[in-house]
């Protein structure tokens, strides 16, 4: 990973690096048909993808719910955050 | 226990008993001053909760996202709870209080309802399979419930 203080270098950079995910994580009060709801109207998702994310998170206590750069996982995370979900984002595992 | 429904503009619709709007005012106020006047979120569960780490495996990482993002998402929080207190005013003298919400009001609800419950359940101390701790009140649980009854509600009314 290039370390550098210029974010628009880094991002030009990161197409060659790991790439990053947004983790959705369980938790014990956010409801299944909200949380499926969140991922249908923010990423698009059609239901059953929604439903398949929705159930992974619930069973097995979080969800990679996109891949991509470093920016992007950012803005998803923050927007999980509105929602009230528990979402965090890391390098995508090797 | 008022519930929404569905609405033919697309929104979603309810008529709240006074009781409830005087306990869904006083808890989204709440809700509101608490996110407004935060201390920090290593002081307040809730707040931890509302506004969490965006990173889990760096703290540095973690500060500084939330440098850049910590006061817009909580800003966007103290405006969604304004927004549902806006719906809930209404003349003293009326009993009940009839919510109609477009798609953008939709949003603001179902955000504040998930903030009212998970900073309820952070505060009570709810656990990992969703119980509470033995010695919640029956109006607390109720309170609880009932919000979690309304969200529900509410997503089934535009998911129609």
């Amino acid at each position: 990973m290039v370390e550098t203080l210029d974010r628009p270098e880094t991002e030009q950079l990161s197409a060659l690096d790991q790439p990053w995910v947004t983790l959705v994580w369980d938790d014990p009060v956010n409801l299944m048909s909200y949380v499926s709801w969140v991922f249908r109207s923010y990423f698009g998702f059609d239901r059953a993808e929604a439903t398949r994310l929705m159930l992974l998170v619930h069973t097995e206590g979080r969800a990679v719910v996109a891949t991509g750069g470093r920016e992007e996982m950012e803005r998803h995370v923050e927007a999980m955050h509105g929602f009230g979900l528990w979402a965090s984002m890391q390098k995508a595992d090797a | 226990m008022s519930r929404f429904e569905a609405a033919p503009n697309g929104g979603a619709s309810a008529r709240f008993a006074p009781g409830e709007v005087r306990i869904l005012s006083d808890l989204t106020r709440q809700l509101a001053d608490l996110v407004e006047h935060r201390a920090g979120h290593n002081a307040d569960a809730a707040i931890a909760r509302l506004l969490p780490d965006g990173y889990r495996e760096n703290a540095e990482d973690a500060a500084e996202f939330r440098r850049y993002t910590e006061a817009d998402l909580a800003d966007g929080k103290v405006r969604n709870a304004r927004t549902v207190l806006q719906s809930l005013a209404v003349p003293a003298r009326r009993r009940r209080v009839h919510v109609n919400l477009d798609a953008a009001g939709v949003g603001s609800w179902l955000r504040t309802l998930t903030d009212l419950r998970l900073t309820l359940a952070a505060r009570l101390g709810v656990e990992r399979d969703g119980s509470m701790p033995p010695g919640t009140s029956a109006m607390t649980r109720a309170i609880y419930e009932w919000l979690g009854y309304l969200q529900e509600t509410l997503v089934e009314a535009i998911d129609s």
